[in-house]
């Protein structure tokens, strides 16, 4: 679900004049309540680990070397 | 779980390096009682002594392994707690299929290496196996950082030990098939084995987390299954004349079958190993399975006989080279530094796909979270009722072979077997729970 926040920053310190006081942010927010948001996010850090496409990869080295072998 | 502690040096509890050391022990006991058992999976296949294709005899050992693979997680603990489990970590299926096909592939390939450069060019080369686990659990698991040089010199040079141990028993007790294609012969080999040692990325990345090996094998076996059956399907040149061979050679099904049933209680025990101990060292303890399957040729099967002496001192030279890595291993248990890396480790898996930390913890000290809940259902003894009667239908088409057979050699083998797998299964039970 894409949600479009208006973050009022009203608190921050007028000393850091670098941070507008208010920002508009655009941003992927996936609420974790919604069953199907949990099954995208889980999927996104699957696709994201490292230990996900190394044996992928000795897998398809494998179905590679099978057709070799045949 | 936290009362009753005692704090010690460098933020452990006494009663967590306790716990850690009554797991490293289990863990190691579970590492040579898988190996007793896979070897004894060998058994059965050795009673098929007619000309059948191998990709009928893997079949049909996937076939029974599938069968017990969901049959026994619903003797022991209930197919409700599998998929509790699951709904921790709901990720890890992707992992499980993965490793499943892994171990399909792997093993077909071991059949073409064999048919290529024969088994005792061939199994040596894929048996590096171990020694791949060792560098995918460094690189991957943060398994033997912080551990002292001492301990990572008795890891791994027990794993060289027990590699070049299996390398002069393959020498003496097999004879060498013709070669047909070496290059393809020893890419398949090392094919193997790379499938072999990377099987247990998904091995580890389970059990950092926490999952009971019962539910991780369970999917497993989809992998496993689905992959053996469209390689068996491709390769014989379809569904019917795939068929034809089954049928021609149904009087022999069942020792495969029954192979793979010991396979799967040998691989049970060899994941609780990687579970408690890491793949570092569980791995190679249960590769020391090649020791035991040579006792069992040489006393029941009466294998070896009439060899040249310098075979018999490669025998004898090789298992003693393999006992010896195995007593290495088992000596360098992992210490609280290394154990503190595990955790970092599981800290990262709770950080990337949001596990509940607690549940983490609890089961990679193997404590039970959710026993209180755990109930057999109907669904449970129809799997057991199912996978029993298909094993009996089975029997009933099966062909004893007129063997030469060691009967007492087998009763005290058999006898082995039981004896190891109750003391697991107890020790398991009284520490874990099976978790």
């Amino acid at each position: 679900m894409m949600l479009v926040a208006i973050r009022d920053d009203a608190a921050t310190p007028k000393t850091d004049r670098r941070i507008p006081n208010r920002v508009i942010c655009f941003d992927l927010y996936l609420d974790p309540r919604n069953d199907s948001n949990q099954k995208t996010s889980i999927w996104i850090a699957i696709f994201r680990d490292v230990q996900f496409w190394v044996p992928l990869v000795v897998l398809l080295i494998g179905l590679l070397l099978l057709s070799i072998a045949r | 779980m936290t009362r009753g502690k005692v704090l010690s040096t460098g933020g452990e509890t006494r009663s967590d390096l306790s716990r850690q050391r009554v797991l490293s022990r289990l863990g190691i006991f579970c590492g040579f009682a898988a190996a007793l058992w896979l070897a004894g999976a060998e058994a059965p296949t050795k009673l098929v002594t007619i000309a059948v294709s191998p990709l009928v005899i893997s079949f049909m050992m996937v076939f029974g392994a599938f069968l017990s693979r969901w049959s026994l997680p619903a003797v022991v603990r209930g197919t409700g707690d599998i998929l509790h489990d699951v709904r921790h970590v709901p990720h890890l299926v992707v992992w499980g299929i993965m490793a499943g096909c892994l171990w399909a592939v792997g093993n077909t390939l071991t059949i073409f290496a064999v048919r290529d450069i024969g088994l005792s060019l061939a199994f040596p080369l894929w048996n590096s196996n171990s020694l791949i686990g060792i560098l995918w659990g460094t690189l991957l698991f943060k398994e033997l950082h912080s551990a002292g040089w001492m301990r990572k010199l008795g890891v791994v040079g027990g794993a060289v030990v027990i590699f070049v141990g299996a390398i002069l028993i393959s020498a003496a007790s097999t004879s060498e098939a013709p070669h047909r294609s070496a290059v393809h012969g020893i890419a398949a080999a090392l094919g193997a084995g790379l499938m072999f040692g990377s099987m247990y990325i998904p091995y580890r990345k389970a059990y950092i987390t926490g999952m009971n090996p019962l539910t991780f094998l369970t999917f497993f076996t989809f992998g496993e299954m689905t992959m053996m059956t469209v390689v068996a399907l491709v390769f014989t040149g379809g569904v019917s004349p795939f068929w034809r061979e089954l049928v021609a050679n149904r009087g022999i099904l069942l020792w495969p079958m029954l192979g793979g049933f010991m396979w799967v209680v040998g691989d049970l025990l060899q994941n609780y190993a990687a579970k408690y101990v890491g793949i570092s060292r569980g791995i190679p303890l249960s590769n020391t399975n090649q020791l035991w399957g040579l006792l069992l040729g040489l006393l029941v099967f009466h294998e070896l006989r009439g060899l040249a002496t310098g075979t018999y001192a490669e025998v004898i030279g090789g298992s003693a080279l393999m006992a010896l890595g195995a007593l290495t291993i088992s000596l360098s248990s992992a210490s609280e530094a290394e154990y503190g890396s595990w955790r970092r480790a599981a800290h990262r898996e709770t950080e990337l796909y949001g596990i509940n930390s607690e549940y983490v913890s609890a089961r990679m000290e193997g404590h039970d979270v959710d026993s209180d809940k755990l109930r057999r259902t109907w669904v449970d003894w129809l799997l057991i009722s199912a996978a029993t009667l298909i094993f009996i239908a089975f029997g009933k088409l099966a062909v004893v072979p007129r063997m030469e057979l060691q009967f007492v050699w087998l009763l005290v083998f058999g006898l082995a077997l039981v004896a190891v797998l109750a003391a697991a299964g107890l020790a398991l039970w009284r520490v874990t729970r099976f978790s």
